[in-house]
């Protein structure tokens, strides 16, 4: 496969693989580093994919198997996951300053990137690139429990910190 | 779930929160809040899941990434066949030094035995001479004879080299069609 039919096959899924980046990383850099591992790795197999019926899923699951890897090699700075529960609870105030006027989703993934590493990485895998607990539970080395405990701790907060920084907004 | 109501709602909301919720009812959750009609007590819960979920058309794709990817793709495919390149012409090489040190014993044999022959043919030793003129076009002509071979043994060299370089070409053109 030449790179013009590369370019013509897999070209067109870079919006959608950038969009889905953005929430998982919370930043254009790596965002656009992500998506470009994700075409690179497609291009070094392409020779042995055979025929695909849809190239745009093909590159989704392509790109949440890259960021589960960048994961899988960040998991070491994991703690045990239930004792360090250091999320920031800032102020109203705070946050409103922290995480500048900016659209619902980049919202959101700011409040997720403040989460301590473990309920961040669990929660992005989750509820952003929509990963099955068994896929996370091999990318972190987590047990089944402690991902659920994370994912609820992470999930209260973020909602409690969102809907604060909603009404600040307000005010 | 094809009718929500609002205890149904409330269960998989607690167990999404404890975390022990599974994928239908996630996607039962993220189904139901994004419908206009939900319960408005539930109108945090409804912004925060909806939020979550993200607008694909919300987040800005930067104009020239795709421009940029394009370049990124054409540079993979002009390293792969540097890379392959580069192959081919290490195989060639890698050959040469024992091409020229077989070539080098051949010339070292046949100028030891055209010397042979000439002691043999005159019956005395040839490599000795009384006049200074005769020992010089004598060594004059062993020397033509030694450039000449060597010549042929470099232009033996030049033929086994096309060879060679044929022959890789042909494995490579094989070894792609796999």
């Amino acid at each position: 496969m030449t790179a013009d039919e590369f370019k013509r096959l897999f070209l067109p899924c870079h919006q959608q693989l950038y969009r889905v980046a953005y929430r998982l990383t919370g930043n254009r850099e790596d965002a656009e580093d992500i998506v470009q591992e994700t075409l690179m790795k497609i291009w070094n197999s392409r020779e042995r994919l055979g025929k695909l019926d849809n190239h745009a899923a093909f590159c989704m699951a392509t790109l949440k198997n890259v960021f589960v890897d960048s994961v899988r090699k960040n998991h070491a700075e994991y703690d045990s996951g239930l004792s360090a529960d250091e999320v920031t609870v800032a102020s109203d105030a705070d946050i409103g300053q922290q995480i500048e006027s900016r659209d619902e989703v980049d919202k959101v993934i700011g409040l997720i990137d403040r989460l301590p590493a473990n309920q961040r990485d669990v929660m992005k895998m989750r509820d952003i690139a929509d990963l099955p607990f068994e896929e996370i539970e091999a990318a972190t080395g987590l047990s089944p429990g402690n991902i659920r405990t994370l994912l609820s701790r992470a999930r209260k907060k973020i909602k409690e910190q969102y809907i604060a920084l909603l009404k600040y907004e307000r005010i | 779930m094809n009718e929500y109501n609002k205890t149904d709602i409330r269960r998989l909301l607690d167990l999404y929160y404890e975390g022990k919720s599974s994928a239908s009812d996630e996607a039962a959750l993220r189904d139901y809040f994004a419908r206009p009609d939900t319960d408005p007590e539930l109108d945090d819960d409804k912004m925060f899941f909806n939020a979550l979920a993200g607008d694909d058309n919300s987040t800005k794709v930067p104009a020239d990434f795709e421009e940029r990817l394009s370049h990124a793709i054409d540079s993979w495919q002009e390293s792969e066949q540097k890379a392959k390149t580069t192959r081919r012409r290490f195989k060639f090489i890698s050959l040469r030094p024992a091409i020229g040190i077989a070539a080098s014993i051949a010339v070292l044999f046949a100028i030891g035995a055209m010397l042979l022959d000439n002691r043999t043919q005159t019956g005395e030793p040839a490599d000795t001479f009384t006049d200074p003129m005769e020992a010089y076009a004598e060594t004059q002509r062993v020397l033509t004879l030694f450039a000449k071979t060597i010549d042929k043994s470099m232009q033996g060299i030049e033929t086994a080299d096309r060879s060679q370089d044929k022959a890789l070409r042909l494995a490579f053109e094989q070894l792609n069609k796999i």
